[in-house]
Parts: structure tokens; C-alpha cells; sequence
């Protein structure tokens, strides 16, 4: 009897260890797929967030500038008014929010527009090969100049760099457009010198430099109206300043969205007790449509022949 | 020895008089016309997208003209700073390059006059970094013309207005440029600014044909017709009572319209040849080849495309998102 007890707690002992060894495996399990549902739910609010940020950037993207306009004048979009440090101001006019449809009330956007560049007299730019920008110039002081910064940013094509400006200005119904062809000073940069077929008699040499930019200035004239910048065989990047401490004009409008996903609330969200997930988007849609090169030539064909037969 | 020298003399004298024939010929070809088709802008220069190896992007012909006035066109399109009077940058201490220049993203020719290594602009770029928008983006924001136009007198129409862009036929601007039969177009009543017509036939789009002049009756109105066929400005159109070279380059184009062909082929806009010089208006701009064929025994340029900034300024200032004509910049960030 003694012999057969002791074998009796030895399996007693043995089955309480393997139930103990088991129920520390499931729990172990049980935290992880708990612990891994959570993140699944976590990253499912982010992307949430991210998507509805998104569709409020695309909402206020599909607005005229004039509507833009009107916000950013009235002051109802404004920034400051709609987020705080810790999240969105208590009170947002219905204009700045996206709210989305049954079934996804957890989620919203709330939009913020305002015109770029925010402050300052400086714009930077940038351009690729062969491609135009444009400059608005309406609104800028008749007085100043515009003083244009530049330099190839690649040497995928020929070692030099080039590009054209084309002025654009209104004097009461009279239209002007300026153009001038403009190469790198030589010195500026290792790869920057005159191209082979390059003539300095039917060109300007910048001889101005601002550190790694070759520089020139645009006059205003009465009635500025557009400055068009084509990069030619390299991409440039452009710093766009007016002097006089005269502010850029606006170059079009800067929409903030930001995307919540709240939790726990009435008839929404899946995360009973965890804090709200936010992502922001930032676009800045120029006022100008991209009109590319053709319209500052007298005739242009994009790919093929101009020819007198 | 004395016949000797008196045959030296005679030969001499040959000689002298061969030389001096022709010089008179050369002077008679190059001051006073050139027997060719060849054209020449003036406001700005010319863009041709076309790469091909062993192959021009531009061709045409620059007579040098020496003297005046016919040498306000002396090779305008390759060496602008060198015509005369030279234009100066607002500034005044830089060239002003307005009287135009080549660009091309392959070679060019011009096959006489002034040498073709000196360029404006510049050539062999290589491909163009934007697109031209396909018809479809003209068409997409395009609206149904107003039920009170005519549609056979579009270009007299009240109720149209400026800015719009107007989904039309090919029939209804042959049809109203037919009515127009030469005469100013007037639309939008007094509010002047930019018209523009989008021509949407079933495809393929019938071909614009332009038979008369087209003027405006404003410096601050203008037409836009854009079109996925093609245009084809005959030889009649033009003037026939150019005074001389120099009332040439202020005087109003015969054709104060902007033409965009999205047709991508051969001939896209044509200039057929005449006996009438034309101007017309730019920017000018196909998808395809753009040919001139226009060749006069005169002393200006037989095809001139005067450059008005109007169009492109008023373009500019487009009201619309996504815009037609390319979309607005939209620079994305993430945080």
C-alpha cells in the first residue's frame, strides 16, 4: 500500500506539473495573440488615419483657388484655430472637416489651408531636366526685383548648365514677355562650364554667385504677371528671393489634413480604452496650372518635326 | 607681247564682269526674296520636341538680308541679340532674347543665311521633361455651349464667357469661321479675355480648315481652338496688302487665334502654300509636325508667327483644379 501511494502522488505530482507547464503555455499564448490582435488593431488605425487624412487633402485639393482663397481670407481653415498639441481644437467649423460614412464614424479629417510660401521673402524650387516652373509674380511690389538663385542638380546629361527665363508682364493692355538664356558662371561648380556650342555673344554669362548658385535678377516691371524657369539637359533647383524685404507672393496653397481614428466611441471603434491614432498629410497645390514649355514659344511641337517644305 | 597683254586685259575684264553679275544676282536673291518655303517668329522662339538620329527637328530657311528694312528679319531665329535694334532686359545691360531663338531636343537646319552653330537657345537637348495633356484632359472640364449661341455664329455669341472652355464640332467652328467669312470675332459681349473651344467629333476629328482671316476686334480678347484632328490654314488666307517690311513687324496678324492639335501625326497644322504672306498668332502648338509649305518671291517672311504673351498670361490664371492643362503642382508630405 505504501509502495502503490508513493507511485500514486508521484502521478499526482506529475499531473499537476504538466496541467501547470500547460495553463503557463496557454496563458504565454493567449498574451501574444491578445498582445498581436491589439498591434493588428493599432496598425488597422493607422492606416485608417492615414486614409481619411488623405481623402481630406483630396477633398480640399478638388477646391478652386478661388474657394481656397476664401478660406484662407476669412481665416475659417486657419491652423492655429483647428489643432493643438494634443489633438484637435474643441470647437471646428464644418467647412475644415471630413466626416466619413456610417460604419466608419470613428474615423474624420480636419483640414487646415493656407497660402505657401508661409513667410519670409525666399522660395525654394526645384525642376527636372528640360521641364518649366512658374513663378506667380502677381501681387509683387513693382519696386523690387526678383533675384534668381540657380544650379544643375544632376549630371545626367552634358557637364554645363542652362536654363530660360521667360518674364511675363502687363503694362494696362499691353502684354511683354522677356526671355533670356542664362548659363552657370564657371567657376560656381567642378561640372558647371560653358557648353561646347554655347556663344557668350547670344547668352548671359551669371557672373553673380550666392555659394553654390549662379544668380541673376529679373527687374519687376509695371504689371508683373508670371516668371517661367526651364531647366535645360540637367534638372536645377531654383532660390527665388525678392528683394527689399518684400514678400514672396503667394504660389499657391498649403492644405494640412490630419486623419483620427478614436476608439471606444458610441457605435464606432474597436479599441475599447486606447488613446485616438492621428496621421497628418501636407500638400501644396500650386495657384498655377503646369503649363510646361510650350506656351512661352511662338510654335512647338512635343514630338515631332517644324519644318518649311 | 603687247596682244598678250591686251588678251590678259579683256580676261581680266571677263572676269570682273562675271564676278560682278553675280553679285548683283546674290544681292538680288538675298536683299530683296528668297525662292523657298521658310517662316520666322518673332516675340519668341521655336520648341520642337523631335529626337531622332540623322534627323532635323527644325528646318527652315534664314536669308540674311543686309540692309533695311528688310533686315529687321536678318536670322531672327538663331542669332536674336544680333538683329537690329537690339533689345535690351528691363535692367538694360542684357540682352533681351524676345525676338526668338530654337530650342530642340534634336538638331536643326537652316539651310542658308547665318551660320547654324550659333543658336539662341540651344539644340540637341534631348527629350522634353513635360508632356502635352491628352485631348481627353481638354475635353473632361469642357461644358455644353449655351442654347442661345448660334452655332453657326459662335464667334459673334453674347452669352459665351471668357475663361469657359466649350465642347464643340468641328462642323460648328468650320461652320462659324464660314459665317465669320472674315470679319472680327466679338464674343461675351464688352468682356474681352480668352475663349476657348474644344472641337469633340466622333473620332477621328474632322479637320479644321481655315479659308479666311480671322481677326479680333479687341487686343484683349482672343480664341482658343483645340482639337484632336488637324488644322489646315489654306493659302488663301493671309494679307495681300502688305505695305512694306518694316509695317510688317507691328501690324496685326491675319490669324489671332491659338491653335493646339493633340491629332500626334503627320501635318498636325499645315500652312498651305499661296501667294499671300501670313501672320499669325502664337503660341502654335501640335503634338505631330507642324509643316510650312508657304513659298513667295518677297522680300519678308512668307509664314511670320507673331508671339502674343497674352494667351499665355491669361492661361495662366486658369481657374481650375485639377487643371486642363497640366495638373497643378502637388507636392506631397507624410508625417
Amino acid at each position: 500500500m505504501n509502495k502503490k501511494g508513493r507511485e500514486s502522488g508521484q502521478t499526482l505530482l506529475i499531473v499537476i506539473f504538466a496541467i501547470t507547464l500547460g495553463l503557463v503555455a496557454l496563458v504565454g499564448v493567449s498574451t501574444r495573440i491578445v498582445s498581436s490582435t491589439k498591434r493588428v488593431f493599432i496598425d488597422n488605425a493607422y492606416y485608417k488615419a492615414q486614409a481619411v487624412a488623405e481623402a481630406g487633402a483630396e477633398k480640399f485639393l478638388q477646391k478652386s483657388n478661388s474657394e481656397l482663397k476664401t478660406l484662407v481670407d476669412d481665416n475659417t481653415c486657419q491652423p492655429s484655430a483647428l489643432y493643438t498639441p494634443t489633438g484637435f481644437a474643441a470647437s471646428i467649423p464644418v467647412a475644415c472637416t471630413l466626416d466619413m460614412a456610417d460604419g466608419f464614424t470613428e474615423a474624420r479629417a480636419v483640414m487646415a489651408v493656407e497660402t505657401y510660401p508661409t513667410s519670409g521673402n525666399t522660395y525654394d524650387v526645384s525642376s527636372p531636366a528640360n521641364s518649366t516652373i512658374s513663378i506667380n509674380l502677381i501681387g509683387a511690389a513693382s519696386s523690387s526685383n526678383v533675384r534668381v538663385c540657380w544650379q544643375g542638380t544632376s549630371v545626367a546629361g552634358p557637364a554645363y548648365a542652362e536654363i530660360l527665363s521667360f518674364y511675363y508682364s502687363r503694362s494696362g493692355g499691353t502684354y511683354k514677355l522677356t526671355q533670356q538664356k542664362h548659363t552657370c558662371y564657371e567657376f560656381v561648380g567642378s561640372w558647371c562650364s560653358s557648353p561646347a556650342w554655347y556663344s557668350a555673344s547670344d547668352g548671359i554669362e551669371d557672373t553673380m554667385a550666392s555659394i553654390d548658385y549662379s544668380c541673376f535678377y529679373v527687374p519687376v516691371t509695371t504689371g508683373p504677371q508670371l516668371l517661367n524657369l526651364m531647366s535645360l539637359v540637367n534638372g536645377s533647383s531654383y532660390q527665388i528671393t525678392f528683394t527689399g524685404n518684400v514678400s514672396v507672393p503667394a504660389q499657391g496653397y498649403k492644405i494640412t489634413s490630419v486623419g483620427e481614428v478614436k476608439s471606444g466611441l458610441t457605435g464606432g471603434g474597436s479599441l475599447a480604452g486606447s488613446t485616438a491614432t492621428r496621421k497628418k498629410v501636407v500638400v501644396e497645390k500650386s495657384r498655377m496650372p503646369n503649363l510646361g514649355p510650350w506656351f512661352d514659344f511662338a510654335v512647338a511641337s512635343e514630338s515631332n518635326k517644324i519644318v518649311a517644305e | 607681247m603687247v596682244t598678250g597683254f591686251l588678251h590678259g586685259t579683256l580676261v581680266f575684264k571677263h572676269i570682273v564682269f562675271k564676278i560682278f553679275i553675280l553679285l548683283s544676282l546674290f544681292l538680288t536673291i538675298t536683299n530683296r526674296a528668297y525662292a523657298a518655303p521658310w517662316f520666322t517668329t518673332y516675340g519668341a522662339g521655336v520648341l520642337s520636341g523631335y529626337d531622332v538620329s540623322g534627323d532635323y527637328s527644325v528646318v527652315t530657311i534664314q536669308p540674311f538680308f543686309a540692309a533695311p528694312p528688310a533686315n529687321v528679319f536678318t536670322s531672327t531665329l538663331v542669332q536674336p541679340g544680333n538683329v537690329s535694334p537690339i533689345l535690351m532686359s528691363p535692367d538694360h545691360n542684357t540682352y533681351d532674347f524676345s525676338y526668338g531663338g530654337i530650342l530642340s531636343s534634336g538638331d536643326y537646319e537652316v539651310k542658308t543665311g547665318v551660320s547654324d552653330t550659333i543658336d539662341a537657345f540651344a539644340k540637341n537637348i534631348g527629350g522634353l521633361g513635360d508632356s502635352l495633356p491628352d485631348y481627353q484632359s481638354f475635353l473632361r472640364y469642357a461644358e455644353v455651349l449655351p442654347s442661345s449661341c448660334d452655332i453657326t455664329q459662335l464667334f459673334t455669341c453674347d452669352d459665351l464667357l471668357p475663361g469657359k472652355f466649350y465642347e464643340v464640332s468641328s462642323s460648328d467652328i468650320n461652320l462659324s469661321l464660314n459665317t465669320l467669312s472674315g470679319a472680327s470675332y466679338n464674343m461675351g459681349g464688352a468682356s474681352g479675355g480668352l475663349f476657348i473651344f474644344v472641337v469633340n467629333d466622333t473620332p477621328p476629328a474632322s479637320t479644321i480648315t481655315i479659308q479666311k482671316n480671322i481677326p479680333s476686334n479687341s487686343t484683349s480678347e482672343r480664341l482658343v481652338i483645340i482639337t484632336s484632328g488637324k488644322v489646315d490654314i489654306r493659302g488663301g488666307v493671309g494679307n495681300v496688302n502688305t505695305a512694306n517690311q518694316a509695317l510688317y513687324i507691328t501690324q496685326d496678324a491675319d490669324v489671332q487665334v491659338m491653335f493646339i492639335s493633340t491629332f500626334g501625326g503627320d501635318s498636325d497644322i499645315s500652312l498651305d502654300s499661296s501667294s499671300n504672306p501670313i501672320k499669325v498668332e502664337g503660341p502654335m502648338i501640335a503634338k505631330g509636325k507642324i509643316s510650312i509649305k508657304k513659298q513667295l518671291a518677297v522680300t519678308w517672311p512668307p509664314v511670320f508667327i507673331q508671339f502674343n504673351p497674352f494667351y499665355t498670361t491669361e492661361l495662366a490664371k486658369l481657374d481650375k483644379s485639377p487643371n486642363i492643362f497640366g495638373p497643378s503642382t502637388a507636392r506631397w508630405s507624410y508625417e
